[in-house]
């Protein structure tokens, strides 16, 4: 934007008044120092409005969504969220208050759902680090709600030494739609089975799902979708995107169907068979229908 | 903070002087004042967005201020120029100021190297800073890095000092939250 304080600079008389010449009109003088204010005033206001939307040095600046394009990034940092400690099972983490999220835990069970992505067809990528709250070990069940695609292997149990921290990078292009996460390391991820007591588990062997096996017949004639696999107890319990409980339809010690989720047809969802012992590996698949019977 | 010019523009009595009146000089002189005055302050209010603005033209530094909700594009990091080891043991500072990708070539032509890297700089607490180290071997025999300084736990079932027998670079990733204090790393390459 180019700056119009000259509109009215520009017609000031610079020679007014002319010597030996007698004042003509007072209005000479007027039309002057009307000009000279006029100038002031669209000079005030563009300089106002650079103020406003100036990025300085000496302030945070919300690009409100702007690009920054062909820049060298020197010496930079990046915000850290401490969430502190978790005391729900889920909890939402704003990806815009930081690059960083640090989250203490403990035993239990931790859904995590990332929300406020940037727009579709932005890259944006979250690291969150799990910080075992205790000195002593932790068991916790982890998961990740959404459409998540799980980049290398990953446990639904996270056991943790006392004070250590586990990390996952966490990533989207569609605002959310699609969310990758890479856990940085394996270290503290165990899949071994924990004896108990941790996370709500009870002690016992854990559950393992082999494999899925979608589109059983359902007993109101219509689908479940339904996961095969060992240690399923007597009373097994589905878990989608950890937190969701859909309607078993049957069960076994080997077999668990149940109806999928209004609304939830057509993605995919992170599956757990939980027991008294605790909760299985995660698998992820896509769902079927949109409502129970369909 | 919004521009104070008109405090002075706006007193200037642009009906001056006044028809059919005994006009005095001071009239004159306090429209003068006003218009300088006025001048005076653009002067500065321009001068304080030339000094403190962000240019396109130049380098900007925006000392630690916080860069809010913005898109990047075509943008990239520093990487310092490549620092060639020479010699069978050497220590290395990384300074990340300087730059977040920092790459070194083993050059040394005997056999069996050992390269310790301290990288300092960091930014200041509940700041997140991350900085990759590649290291490039000359050839199969023996290499062994260490990342030093703070408490640093390499991610893994490995710790340091690493041991390489391989000519692919290896590359780690280190970060921290608190000025360097603790220094997570964790390899980007497999051996």
């Amino acid at each position: 934007m180019t700056s119009t304080i000259t509109e009215y600079a520009n017609n000031i008389d610079i020679n007014f008044p002319v010597p030996g010449k007698a004042l003509s009109t007072i209005k000479e003088f007027h039309s002057n120092f009307n000009k000279i204010q006029k100038s002031f005033t669209r000079a005030s206001s563009e300089i106002n409005q650079l103020e406003i939307t100036s990025v300085k040095f000496t302030e945070n600046a919300d690009f409100g969504g702007q690009i920054i394009k062909k820049a060298n990034f020197e010496n930079q940092s990046w915000a850290v969220n401490d969430i502190g400690l978790l005391t729900d099972v889920i909890t939402n983490i704003d990806c815009r208050l930081g690059y960083y999220h640090k989250i203490k835990i403990e035993n239990g069970t931790y859904s995590f759902n990332i929300v406020n992505w940037p727009d579709n067809n932005r890259h944006s990528k979250i690291r969150i680090e799990l910080i075992n709250n205790l000195s002593t070990t932790t068991t916790s069940y982890i998961n990740f709600s959404g459409n998540i695609q799980y980049i290398g292997s990953i446990a639904g149990t996270l056991t943790l030494p006392g004070d250590k921290s586990a990390f996952y990078d966490v990533w989207t292009v569609d605002n959310g739609e699609s969310i990758f996460v890479k856990p940085l390391s394996t270290t503290y991820i165990s899949t071994s089975t924990p004896s108990g007591g941790g996370g709500g588990g009870g002690g016992g062997t854990l559950p393992s799902i082999t494999y899925i096996n979608p589109q059983q017949a359902g007993s109101s004639g219509g689908y479940s979708m339904g996961v095969v696999g060992t240690n399923f107890g007597a009373t097994p319990q589905i878990i989608v995107n950890g937190n969701q409980t859909p309607t078993i339809t049957s069960s076994s010690t080997t077999e668990v169907y149940f109806y999928s989720i209004a609304g939830m047809a057509g993605l995919s969802h992170s599956v757990v068979v939980r027991t008294a012992a605790g909760d299985s590996n995660v698998v992820y698949y896509w769902l079927y229908e949109d409502a129970p019977g369909d | 903070m919004p521009s104070t010019v008109t405090n002075y523009s706006s007193k200037i009595n642009i009906n001056y002087p006044e028809v059919g009146k005994d006009n005095d000089s001071q009239g004159f002189r306090d429209n003068f004042y006003n218009i300088q005055a006025a001048l005076l302050v653009a002067s500065n209010e321009i001068t304080e967005l030339q000094e403190n603005g962000v240019k396109l033209t130049q380098e900007n530094d925006f000392n630690f201020n916080t860069i809010k909700n913005a898109v990047l594009q075509n943008t990239s990091e520093l990487a310092p120029t490549t620092v060639s080891i020479t010699t069978a043991s050497s220590y290395h500072i990384v300074d990340y100021s300087a730059g977040t990708y920092h790459r070194y070539n083993i050059t040394y032509s005997g056999t069996g190297t050992y390269a310790s890297f301290e990288i300092t700089n960091w930014p200041a607490t509940d700041l997140y800073g991350s900085v990759k180290i590649q290291v490039n071997p000359a050839n199969t025999s023996t290499c062994t890095f260490n990342i030093a300084g703070g408490a640093v736990t390499l991610l893994g079932s490995n710790s340091f000092p690493r041991q390489y027998n391989q000519i692919k670079p290896v590359i780690y990733e280190a970060w921290t939250t608190d000025n360097g204090a603790n220094v997570y790393v964790v390899e980007l390459t497999s051996v």
